[in-house]
Formats: structure tokens, sequence, C-alpha cells
């Protein structure tokens, strides 16, 4: 039997990491954690393993997405997909220095997510 | 100052002037008159031993009076009068008179017509005279209206001149009469032809007080205010002092050379004080308008950044939405429950894409009408699944600034349409075009179309009954248009198409 890649979500608003995580569930992935804050997506990735990361910018707590990010990519090599809101040159710049997989704006619909988890973490 | 405020001080202004302009009237045809009419010595030479004002003169007086008195009464009227060859000909009397002085040093317009025997022989126009009346007659011509460029500059430098002139004359006779007709040019020029010029210029100047230098002296700004108050004291200032020199060296307290050094020092020192206290004040000023900027480009950026944090959160509020009616539609079977919902999520999505398009723009207000409705049909194209039914949309749209406050309408309209078309046109597989065409139309109006190359309004399927689904898209397209002021037109050729054209005056 087939195991379903695993996908760290990092998103601080409850409800709509609840989404993503409903409709990467519905896509066939396993939703092995959701972070609110960067420290927890940290840790989540060291202990899950995840294959994919959806990363939101705006966390809770003094650290960002980008902040998680490099402190994932020290120890794991992972794509991570940034979903934010911010689509100022400063949030897009920023992000880019993290060499990101792909960068959605907010609103994002769940093609995106969909076109995202087949480029980037195709089930086997 | 306020407009009220700044007609009731021209007002003021123009009623001086013409009070002035009153007393040189009554002066000139009082000497006109009775000096030389009635033979009264004492009104042609004002005081015994004086120089008389010429015949010439006074009537050149009276004329540039009586011309600026009728101006003042009436410009458009006095326009017409032909007022101005009044003035033309004082002026050719001016050159006339100085022609003649050239020739024959005192020996001018008056002796070419009248011969007296006795000492009103002699009194002729003054150099300096004709030159004022010279002045007096441009102004008066230069006044009638502003033509030329440069003119209120030039009328400023004329009374200037004029004001120059004749000052000089009046504060000789105060110190050395004797000294003053030892100048040719001023030789023989009367105590009282030098007041009334004084007041024909003054009365000029007046009557025009947003016209060159007058208009520093009268504006509104705290530097016109600062010359008003300071000017009495350096008109005043070194008149009074020289006095005072000259009294000093007459009743023999100080020798005349070392009142010449007093006075070169003093007039050094109090330039030096004068170009300090400017400099002062530039300082100040310059560091006030540097603080005030400063102030209000850190109240700039804390309003863009708040809103763009207000921006920031309704897309998230708008994102958060969306959500819950995803979970909403996901949760149960209802197939026509979820495509109400995902009608509600598309036009949620043209909000939050307003919303995004707000946060990149520059003021925080404007966004561009071609990359945002690019976004918004790409947006629709994948969240209706186009590109599988074989269905494009095709985009011609103008760049054109738009306020939020129409650009959250135009996109839900856009939204309204190609969702319909997506859903009606192309039954059954069928493939097809899109096409959106949004342009200028002249300066205020914007054309917006929507068509379709489809089955057309009546073979669509469902159509106006569709479970009542049509009915609130069309309530809604028609409130959005209301609200934009907009007019529809729809086409049936072809397909299907909805035109809108909008008013942009507001924008």
């Amino acid at each position: 039997m087939e195991v379903a890649p695993k996908v760290l979500i990092v998103e601080d608003e409850r409800m709509i990491a609840e989404y993503f995580k409903v409709l990467v569930e519905s896509l066939g992935y396993d939703v092995c954690g959701i972070a609110k804050s960067a420290d927890e997506a940290v840790r989540l990735a060291r202990e899950e393993d995840p294959a994919m990361v959806f990363m939101d910018v705006r966390l809770v707590g003094a650290k960002d997405g980008v902040d998680a990010a490099n402190e994932i990519c020290r120890f794991k090599s992972v794509p991570t997909v940034y979903v934010t809101g911010s689509n100022e040159q400063e949030t897009i710049d920023r992000i880019k220095t993290d060499h990101p997989a792909d960068i959605l704006i907010k609103p994002v619909l769940a093609e995106q997510i969909e076109d995202a988890l087949i480029r980037f973490c195709p089930r086997p | 100052m306020r407009p009220s405020r700044w007609r009731a001080r021209d007002r003021f202004l123009k009623r001086l002037a013409a009070f002035l302009a009153a007393i040189v009237v009554l002066l000139s045809s009082c000497v006109l008159l009775v000096g030389w009419g009635l033979d009264v010595a004492l009104l042609r030479s004002f005081l015994p031993g004086l120089p008389g004002m010429a015949m010439s003169t006074a009537l050149g007086l009276l004329a540039c009076g009586l011309c600026l008195l009728q101006a003042l009464a009436d410009n458009r009227a006095a326009r017409r009068s032909g007022c101005h060859f009044v003035a033309m000909a004082a002026l050719a009397l001016a050159l006339v008179n100085l022609a003649l002085l050239a020739l024959e040093p005192g020996r001018g317009i008056d002796q070419l017509f009248f011969t007296f025997s006795d000492e009103r022989a002699a009194i002729h126009m003054a150099p300096a005279t004709s030159i004022c009346l010279a002045i007096a007659a441009s102004a008066l011509l230069v006044r009638r209206r502003r033509a030329v460029f440069l003119n209120g500059e030039l009328y400023g430098l004329l009374t200037g001149i004029g004001l120059f002139i004749t000052l000089l004359a009046l504060t000789g006779y105060v110190f050395d009469s004797q000294a003053l007709f030892e100048i040719l040019a001023f030789s023989a020029m009367a105590l009282h032809t030098a007041a009334a010029f004084f007041l024909l210029f003054l009365a000029l100047l007046l009557s025009r007080p947003a016209w060159g230098w007058m208009s520093i002296l009268v504006g509104p700004g705290p530097g016109s205010a600062m010359l008003r108050r300071t000017l009495p004291f350096a008109v005043l200032g070194p008149f009074v002092f020289c006095w005072l020199a000259l009294v000093a060296v007459e009743g023999g307290f100080i020798n005349a050379n070392f009142r010449l050094s007093i006075m070169a020092i003093t007039g050094a020192g109090c330039l030096v004080i004068l170009l300090l206290w400017t400099a002062w004040r530039e300082n100040a000023d310059a560091k006030l308008l540097l603080k005030s900027n400063d102030e209000l480009r850190r109240a700039l950026s804390d309003r863009e950044i708040l809103l763009r944090e207000v921006y920031h959160r309704v897309k998230n509020n708008l994102q958060f939405i969306d959500a819950m009616l995803a979970l909403e539609a996901m949760d149960g079977d209802d197939s026509s429950l979820e495509e109400r919902l995902s009608g509600i999520r598309t036009r949620v999505h043209a909000l939050s894409l307003v919303h995004q398009h707000l946060i990149g723009a520059r003021d925080l207000a404007t966004v561009n009408l071609r990359g945002f409705l690019e976004d918004l049909c790409s947006y629709q194209a994948r969240g209706a699944g186009l590109d599988a039914r074989g269905v494009r949309i095709e985009t011609a749209i103008s760049s054109v600034p738009l306020h939020l406050e129409r650009a959250i309408p135009i996109g839900l309209v856009i939204t309204e349409l190609v969702s319909n078309a997506a859903k009606h046109a192309f039954p059954d597989g069928r493939a097809g075009v899109i096409s959106i065409v949004a342009e200028r139309e002249g300066e205020d109006l914007l054309r917006l179309s929507v068509s379709d190359d489809g089955v057309g309004r009546s073979g669509a399927q469902g159509g106006q009954n569709d479970g009542g689904r049509e009915g609130v898209g069309g309530m809604i397209l028609r409130s959005l248009a209301s609200q934009l002021g907009a007019e529809i037109q729809t086409t049936s050729k072809d397909g299907f198409g909805v035109i809108l054209t909008i008013p942009l005056a507001s924008d």
C-alpha cells in the first residue's frame, strides 16, 4: 500500500490552516502538522520529516516564515511553497532570499494548492 | 488672507489711490486756473523765490490725475472713452519739452507758446519734471491692461523710479534747496510739482495693488507683514538721521567730513544688522520647515503602514471567509449548495484581489485596471477550470488608474459576467472564447465589454430560471452598475455580450 506523502502546514490563522488541511488531505496527502509559529514549524519539521511545507510569512511570535524555512534548511532539504498575504516587494524580496519552490499570494485557489502539490511533491 | 478680506483691502487701496489722484487734480487745476489764469504768484511758486510750476506741468499733471481717476471709477469706460489718448498726449508733451530743453536749456515748451515780460517768462518745465511726466504717462498706458509680458513688473519699475526722483527732489528741498538746483536736471523743479508727482506715483502704485513690488508690500505672507511693520522706519530712519547730522554740522557740533564718516559707518552698520537679521530669520524658517517636513513625512509613512495593515487584515478576513465557505462546501453532498457557495467564493476572491493590488499600489488607493483585471481573469479561468474545457479568456485592457471605490464594483461586475459566460455559454463540452475589452472613451468614460462566442442567451441551458441563480447574479449586476452610474447594453450577435459604459469623472 502506498504511503501518502507528509505535508507540513505553517499558518497562524487556524481556520485557514484547517481549510488547507482538509483540502490537502482530500487530494490524498497526509498533513503531519499545523504550526502557528516559526519555532513550532522547525520542531514539527524535525520530528515529522515532511515531504513538503506550505509556509505563511506572518506568524505568531517574533520570527517569521522565512526565518523558520532558513532554520529547517539547515538540517533538511524540503520544497517550501510560500502562501502569503503580503505581496509588497519587500516581503517578496525577503522570501526570495530563501530560494522558495513557489510563492502563492492569498487569496489562493484550491487549484493552486493542487498544482503545487503535484509539481513539488508528486505521489508515488 | 481670505478672499473677502483681500477684496476689502483692494477696495480700500483703490479708494486711497482715487483720493490722492483727486488731490493731484485739485492742486494742478488750482495752479492752472488761479495761479496762471488769475495771476496769483503764490500758487505758481508756492513760496517767493522758489521756482514755479509751469503751465505745461500743471496741464500734464491734470491730464494724468484725471486719467487715473476715470480708470479707477470704471476701467472699461476709461478704455472706451479714449483716456489713453490723453496719456499719450501728456507723454508727447514731456518728450517734446525734454527735446527743447536739450536744444536750449531754460527754454521749454512754455516759452514756445507764451511770452511774458515779468518773472513768469522763466518758468519752464524742468528736465526732472519732464521725466516724471513721461514716466507717469507711460505708467498710465501700461496700467490699462495686463497685456504684455512683465507688465506688472514694468509698472512697478516705472512707478518706483518716479517715486525715487520725486523723493530725491523733496528731500533736496528739506536739506538744501540751493544744492538741489545746482543739479541741472532738478533746477527749477517746483516744490509743489515734486509733491504732486509724488502723490501721483503713490496713487498709481496703490491703484494696482497686485502688480510689481506693490504686491509684496500688501501681500498676505508673513514676509509682507514684516515689511509693512518695518517700512516706515526704513524710509524715515535714514531721512531723520541725515537731517540730525545736517543740524549737528550747521550748529557747529561736528565737522562736515566727520559727519560723512558717521553716516558711512552707521549706514554700513544698519545694512549689516539687517542682513544678519534676515539670515537669522531665514535659518529659523528653514529649521522650522525641515522639522514640519519631517513630521509630515513621518505621519505619511505612519498612515501608509496603518493602511497596509488594514488591507492585510481585510484580505486575511476575506481568506478566512473563503476558508469557511470552502469547508462548508466540502462538508455535504449537495451539489447545488456547493455551486452556490462556489459562486460566493468567486466574489470574495474578487474582493481579496482588489486588496492585494491595493497593498502593492504606490498611493494605496489606486489600482491599475489592466493588472487587476488580468489577474482576476486568470484566477477565474483557473477557478472554473476553463483550460480543461477548451475555453479561453482573451483580454484587451487599457492601462487605466482606478480608485478603489470603482475598482471594487468593476471587479465584481467582471466576476459576475465571466462566471455567467463560463457557466452558460459553452454547454456540452463546447469550446470557445470569452473576450474582455476595457478601454477609455475620451477622458471620462470607460467602456467595458464581456462577450463570448458561445450558444447565446436563448441557447443557454437553465437561462433565466436556473433555480433563481441567474436572478441573484442579475440583481448583483444591476446594483453594481447603478453604483457605478453605468449604462448596460447587451448584444446577441455570435454569442452573447454585455457592454458597460462607466463614467470615470471622479478618478
